[in-house]
């Protein structure tokens, strides 16, 4: 992490911008009427001053230009002091704003030349401190040395201790950057002295806060946390919640240095509430980076004590949370434009998951790295060209002002000498050799300087072209991504909702699953239509050629449809003219999809009345191919003519405010015309506001064969899963999730022996130990991905184990991504989100067995073998303590402890017939109940709670609460 | 930005393998600071120390008969503290008891089940 120098001085300058973009402008409103109310000269040179000092945080421009009316209204008024000012306020302008070096030396110099002159003291100090600060900056600390020095000297004489503490500040900060600290330490006590002698509160906090700065580069904590508490004492007696924030962080960085990181994490949090509070963005980003690292760090400490307090020992738990804080801190710094923190933060990201062994993540880290600092590298160019030109040109002056300098003494000299004769040659020989030199500088210069700017404009068109692919590439890679990131967490969703449906869930139960299984397939659509529309507009889809049915087609359409239109009262209808062949070659999913969202569409913007597809042979084509005209008839609300052609851009439709009225998504026109345009043809649109619309197109197609299409029928549909019995399986992904769908769809509908990995090595271990048919492998996984893993068995194994069947389980649909598994050597892959089916058929087809169908979907539906023995399940439990075994000890005892309780007073109320009783002691244990996983005596427990709570008393038998006793006395045996 | 800052967390609940999980699910990963209360009174007595949320459970006088219940603490509590965060807990899904405990000014009625924890954290998350 950067260092805490750095981070001080950029907070401090956050809250210095921050400070003048608000009240900035307040300032410059009021100065400027003072300014125009003003009717002493000397006053107005003081407000211009004034107003440049303060435009210069927003404008460096207009800041020089207030100065040099300054300047200029001084010179008129020959008045001295307010010339020196002038020029010290011009020259900070320079400085500051323009890094122009040359102006700002010159401006400090005649500043102290006159100061000097008029003999002010306070005023030759000031300048002295400047040009103290001015060489600091350059790096040369002598004589940034020399001259704060003598600004303290005349402070000291003059009595001036608010002159003299800033000053001092000013020179421990360069026994800082040089490492003396024992005289760094000496200043800031000396400032922190002078400030409290005068009362100067926040200048205590700033010296404390430096001393104990000092004490921490030294590692002396304890003096430094000494000094950091007394400072944080001050800035919360004078209220500064910013400064107290900042203190907060490093006390917290400090404690993370000495390892005491629990310490650490309560200072790094208070100062977080306290950002937080004052919306402090940058602050707060800077904060997360640290927090970032002090978890990193008690992931990584071979000292484990607070890894195991806070994660039970779990490295994993603690890098995530490191991780979620690093990216929260890149996001808010990305939102920000922070560039110089941002690179600084990739490349310790990028450390830390190497020291963790993630050389992916590692290496990704590395690549943003490279990606900012190149655009830091660009920004800083064009500055670092200016900053050279301008430092050139201070060398350049000084040597010619030397130049002149010796022409000027030698001329004085030739005058003193009164020689009689005078020579006039000997000065024309000067000046020549003067002007020789001058001109020799200026062209070397100007040649110099346009090399520079050539060198720079060719490689900034470089640059240009390569970001410009760089971006390209991108997109691509967040396609991929994309894909991937939503759709493994989609296939968990969806495969395990199907797996719960085939248990055999209550009516209730049911009704919820198919809630979630539904709205689990509106969403992968839209995630398709957003892939589809990327992929057609990156060039990217490709068009299947494949026996379909029309009217099959057009029929799913229907019945996807059937229910919206129902809903709506609409008539839905199809009409396919008879002279078209039913079997056609083409791509049915998209010609589906293109049809789906016009019809969609249609039913969305019809209230009354019907939505009809037509098919007809659209005539005159004389070519062999069959021309079909689609059309899509509503009696809807119609478009208005001049919105006919945003209806088919991507975020708009008719009217704004109709996509919240009629919801939905609104990429689907947009697809279905990419698609027509994908398939030669255009749609068109014919409307009437209030009578209808019409969209049609024109798609050619060659005519099909039945024998093929039915052949690829039967491959769809249900396949038994019992050819694959008795085969070895190996599954591979490192979602713990995916895994566990694919494991018990596998084992649900055949007999197979699964072994499962969750990442490349594991599975190759586990290779080398057994003999496998075939091998499922996610291709992305960490430490050693899929098609690592698959390129090493096929390289160092022997056979048969070298030509063991894969499958490369993939979210990407890029055709990209499903080559490299080819050239990988993995012999098939599976989409994600899969089905029973597709899993089935992808390795019955890699291991050449013949498909067998099911006859009756039903019989294949094997139901779970329940545990009917048993009341307890510990999965509940497991999986609550995250498998800590101790942990599930601790809830079991405490269940045993209070079960027997619990036995004993229903049965005594009961005998007491205290039915409220009864009542009580149920209510107490449902939690309990469901931590033991007895969720049917849980809920037995709850009904019998309201029932003996009732008016309406329970019969006499009891019979339902002995069942319920008996549970927890099994349960107890269960358990013990 | 919904990262999981350290929150002051009263539990109240006569149930102790609740507030025992319910504690051990709240620290988990994080340095939330949780107090339990087996009875409301208890809970009244520290309200002083100002939590960041307090989650409080319907039923709490199924043990001691005499106490008060979940109802009548979340009234003392949000009329000396109306800005107080309240969390209500029950066992029992009442659409009735859900609404009266949300006008009487608790932020969320949670049942006990086995996605309770969950809800709970992610509603304290969500109270910054």
């Amino acid at each position: 992490m950067r260092t805490k120098a750095i981070l001080i001085t950029a907070i401090a300058l956050i809250v210095f911008n921050a400070f003048s973009q608000k009240q900035g402008q307040a300032r410059i409103d009021s100065l400027l009427t003072q300014l125009n109310r003003s009717k002493e000269d000397t006053n107005k040179v003081k407000l211009l001053n004034e107003l440049s000092l303060t435009v210069r945080e927003i404008n460096a421009d207009e800041g020089i230009s207030y100065a040099i009316q300054a300047l200029s209204l001084a010179q008129k008024l020959h008045w001295q002091p307010g010339v020196a000012d002038a020029n010290v306020v011009l020259g900070m302008s320079y400085f500051y704003g323009k890094t122009n070096y040359t102006g700002a030396i010159d401006c400090y110099l005649k500043s102290l030349k006159i100061s000097e002159e008029i003999h002010d003291n306070t005023r030759i100090a000031k300048s002295l401190n400047r040009l103290g600060l001015f060489y600091s900056r350059l790096s040369d600390y002598k004589k940034a040395l020399d001259y704060y020095q003598r600004a303290l000297n005349i402070a000291k004489e003059e009595g001036n201790k608010n002159g003299m503490q800033k000053i001092m500040f000013n020179i421990g900060e360069i026994y800082q950057k040089q490492s003396d600290y024992p005289k760094a330490l000496e200043i800031f006590n000396q400032a922190l002295k002078i400030n409290q002698s005068i009362g100067n509160k926040p200048g205590c906090s700033r010296a404390l806060n430096a001393i104990g700065f000092i004490y921490r580069l030294m590692k002396d904590f304890k003096r430094a946390h000494q000094y950091c508490e007394e400072s944080i004492k001050m800035y919360e007696a004078a209220g500064d919640q910013i400064s107290l924030a900042a203190e907060l962080e490093d006390i917290g960085d400090m404690y993370r240095q000495q390892t005491e990181y629990l310490k650490a994490l309560e200072y790094l949090f208070k100062a977080l509430r306290i950002q937080k509070e004052l919306n402090e963005r940058r602050s707060i980003a800077y904060n997360f980076g640290v927090i970032a690292y002090t978890y990193f760090k008690i992931a990584t400490d071979s000292n484990t004590t607070v890894l195991n307090k806070l994660f039970s020992g779990n490295k994993k738990a603690a890098v995530k949370i490191c991780m979620t804080y690093a990216d929260s801190s890149i996001a808010i710094q990305k939102e920000l434009g922070d560039l110089y923190y941002l690179q600084d933060t990739y490349i310790s990201m990028s450390r830390a998951l190497e020291q963790l062994g993630d050389y992916k993540g590692a290496l990704e880290n590395l690549k943003q790295y490279n990606i900012i600092s190149d655009s830091i590298l660009n920004a800083d160019r064009e500055k670092k060209l200016t900053q050279l030109s301008m430092k050139y040109e201070f060398d350049k002056k000084q040597a010619t002002d030397s130049l002149r300098h010796a022409v000027e003494n030698n001329l004085n000299q030739l005058r003193l000498q009164k020689q009689k004769t005078f020579t006039w040659a000997g000065f024309i020989g000067m000046a020549l050799v003067a002007f020789l030199l001058f001109f020799v500088f200026k062209n070397y210069n100007n040649q110099r300087k346009s090399n520079l700017r050539l060198q720079a404009a060719q490689k900034e068109i470089l640059e240009q072209k390569e970001r410009a692919e760089q971006s390209e590439r991108f997109k691509q890679q967040f396609l991929a991504n994309m894909s991937h990131e939503i759709r493994t967490p989609m296939n968990a969703v969806m495969g395990m909702t199907n797996l719960l449906i085939d248990k055999n869930p209550r009516a209730d139960q049911q009704h919820y699953l198919e809630g979630i299984k539904k709205s689990s397939d509106i969403l992968l659509h839209i995630i398709n239509d957003i892939l589809d529309l990327s992929k057609i507009e990156s060039g990217k889809m490709e068009l299947e050629k494949t026996d379909f049915s029309l009217h099959q087609t057009i029929e799913q359409v229907i019945e996807t449809m059937r229910h919206k239109a129902d809903e709506k009262g609409l008539h839905l209808l199809s009409d396919i003219s008879d002279s078209i062949p039913d079997v056609l070659i083409g791509d049915p999913v998209r010609l589906n999809q293109i049809i789906l969202n016009l019809a969609g569409n249609a039913i969305k913007f019809t209230e009354k009345g019907s939505v009809e597809i037509k098919v007809e042979l659209a005539s005159g084509d004389p070519s062999s191919l069959l021309n079909l005209r689609f059309s899509v008839i509503d009696t809807g609300i119609g478009i208005a003519e001049d919105k006919l052609e945003t209806v088919f851009e991507s975020f708009k439709q008719a009217n704004s405010s109709d996509t919240r009225k009629y919801g939905g998504t609104v990429l689907g026109l947009s697809i279905s015309r990419q698609l027509v345009e994908l398939y030669g043809g255009d749609i068109k649109i014919e409307s009437e506001e209030g009578a209808g619309t019409t969209f049609s197109f024109i798609l050619n197609f060659e005519e099909g064969s039945a024998v093929r299409l039915h052949k690829q029928l039967n491959a769809l549909a249900l396949i038994d899963g019992h050819i694959l019995d008795g085969l070895k399986i190996l599954i591979a992904d490192d979602n713990e999730y995916n895994r566990i769908v694919a494991e018990d769809t596998l084992r649900s509908k055949a007999n197979v022996a699964i072994e499962t990995a969750s990442n490349g090595n594991e599975a190759i271990e586990l290779l080398k130990e057994t003999d496998f048919d075939v091998i499922l492998m996610d291709v992305q996984m960490p430490e050693m991905n899929g098609f690592e893993a698959t390129g090493f068995i096929r390289a160092n194994f022997s056979s048969p184990k070298k030509d063991v069947p894969i499958i490369a389980l993939t979210a990407s649909v890029l055709r990209t991504d499903l080559d490299k598994c080819r050239q990988a050597g993995m012999n098939s892959y599976i989409p994600k989100p899969f089905n029973a089916s597709q899993l089935i058929r992808g390795i019955a087809e890699v291991l050449d067995i013949k498909i067998r169908t099911l006859e009756n979907p039903a019989e294949a539906k094997e139901k779970a073998s329940s545990d009917q023995g048993r009341v307890t399940d510990m999965s509940y439990l497991k999986t609550f303590c995250e498998g800590d075994g101790k942990k599930m000890q601790k809830y079991i005892g405490m269940f045993l402890q209070s079960a027997p309780v619990l036995l004993e007073k229903v049965n005594t109320a009961i005998a007491a017939s205290d039915f409220e009783e009864v009542a009580n002691q149920l209510h107490g244990f449902k939690t309990k109940f469901i931590m033991m996983g007895m969720k049917n005596t849980g809920m037995l427990s709850l009904l019998l709670e309201q029932k003996y709570r009732s008016e309406s008393r329970p019969g006499t038998s009891h019979a339902e609460i002995k069942i319920l006793l008996a549970d927890v006395e099994r349960a107890i045996i269960e358990l013990t | 930005m919904d990262l999981d800052m350290p929150k002051k967390i009263f539990i109240v609940d006569d149930d102790t393998m609740l507030t025992e999980a319910l504690k051990d699910y709240l620290t988990r990963n994080t340095l939330n600071d949780i107090y339990i209360f087996n009875t409301g009174e208890e809970c009244l007595n520290h309200l002083s120390e100002n939590p960041d949320v307090i989650i409080l459970d319907y039923y709490l006088n199924s043990v001691q008969k005499d106490a008060a219940n979940g109802m009548e603490i979340l009234q003392v509590i949000k009329k000396h503290y109306p800005g107080m965060h309240v969390i209500m807990l029950s066992s029992q899904e009442h659409y009735a008891i859900a609404l009266q405990t949300i006008q009487k000014g608790a932020e969320q009625y949670v049942v006990k089940d086995e996605t309770a924890f969950e809800k709970i954290a992610s509603l304290i998350r969500e109270l910054n």
